[in-house]
């Protein structure tokens, strides 16, 4: 039961890594950080494993666990831990480049839009299964992705007009 | 534009933000943490550890006795000490694992049981280089609960011009993981090697 258990978890990880990996990325910005964050979440889903393996969700479930130790972690080493030009650390090359501007916006909704964000468009949730997952109402799911589309638009129409007007 | 459009567009901008990345960490690193920290408090019940101790009995990878074990497939069935491969009515086959003393004979009997696989044995987990498997692995293959390890395999829900990559590896001398994909015939494939956080790739495992 252990043996089958054990390559259960092992092909959960192998399916939902990579899009963990990105959904994680997305809200903390930096590819070593989100690596780290996720390996955290799959170490405690493998811990966890009786529990999370009934999840309806395992990936959701990594996901948030990485979101939640990302929160404990800043604030553990916000003072020890001085950064400087911005809490997003340059991509080590030859990783692929992300559009750090519109990712340094998604940083910056609150964690609970962020969450939405990072279930619905990189795991691919619906918004049953959403709501499910951060036990809140399915209307509620649906009011938090609108929150952060509007957002995000409205944000991303002033990046471009200042583009514009810096070009002009 | 509609509001469902633009939230189509806002999140199809964040997703394509995001590059197409793939996580470096072995499994057995994620593993080897979970057993550690188990230790370290002191739970009785090591599940981690227990698997891979079972699993370990169940597959004997270093019983010295390989030899004995020599299998051959055989006409309705391979019936063998280490392993059995067998056709069921409804062309499912069904394998079940107590010992593995030789990879290429196992991949040559679900060969002959028309299962088109790759068997690797060792320290490493191997998978398609390009980190794209095939969908379907789970209507393909299923793991029911038990002992000994037991794999179910539907032949004719397997794409067409697809295999499947059996990794069975050991975490200290014990076999804990059973790592199973669904990738294209004659596809790249890499094994990663513990201890090194950002190992190297293996040369993969010889075909036949």
């Amino acid at each position: 039961m252990e043996a089958d258990s054990a390559a259960e978890f092992a092909v959960f990880y192998q399916a939902s890594r990579d899009r963990c990996l990105r959904a994680v990325l997305a809200s903390v910005g930096d590819r070593q950080l989100a690596e780290d964050l996720v390996s955290e979440g799959f170490v405690r889903a493998l811990m966890a494993w009786r529990k999370v393996r009934q999840h309806p969700a395992p990936g959701a479930w990594v996901v948030r666990t990485a979101l939640n130790t990302r929160i404990s972690w800043w604030r553990r080493h916000r003072r020890e831990v001085p950064l400087t030009g911005g809490d997003t650390p340059a991509l080590p090359s030859p990783e692929p480049v992300m559009d750090a501007a519109l990712l340094a916006e998604v940083r910056r909704l609150p964690l609970r839009q962020r969450e939405v964000i990072a279930l619905r468009v990189f795991l691919d949730l619906d918004t049953q299964t959403t709501a499910a997952v951060l036990g809140i109402a399915p209307g509620t799911v649906g009011a938090h992705l609108s929150q952060a589309v509007a957002t995000l638009r409205s944000r991303m129409s002033s990046q471009i007009s200042d583009n514009e007007e810096a070009t002009t | 534009m509609s509001d469902d459009e633009a939230t189509r567009e806002v999140l199809g901008a964040v997703k394509a933000a995001v590059p197409d990345i793939h996580m470096h960490t072995p499994v057995q690193h994620i593993v080897a943490a979970a057993r550690s920290r188990r230790r370290r408090r002191g739970l009785t019940r090591l599940a981690v550890s227990g698997l891979a101790v079972a699993a370990g009995l169940t597959l004997g990878l270093s019983a010295p006795d390989s030899g004995r074990n020599t299998p051959g497939a055989q006409p309705g069935g391979a019936r063998l000490a280490a392993w059995t491969v067998r056709t069921g009515p409804g062309g499912a086959v069904t394998v079940t694992l107590r010992q593995l003393t030789n990879a290429a004979a196992l991949q040559h009997a679900l060969a002959e049981h028309g299962v088109p696989a790759i068997v690797h044995v060792g320290d490493s987990i191997c998978f398609q280089s390009d980190g794209h498997p095939l969908p379907g692995l789970f209507r393909v293959v299923t793991h029911p609960p038990g002992f000994p390890i037991v794999i179910r395999i539907r032949p004719a829900a397997m794409p067409h011009g697809s295999e499947l990559l059996f990794s069975l590896t050991r975490i200290s001398g014990a076999v804990a993981y059973v790592g199973q994909e669904l990738i294209r015939i004659g596809a790249p494939v890499s094994c990663l090697h513990p201890p090194s956080y950002h190992s190297g790739t293996n040369p993969p495992p010889a075909k036949g």
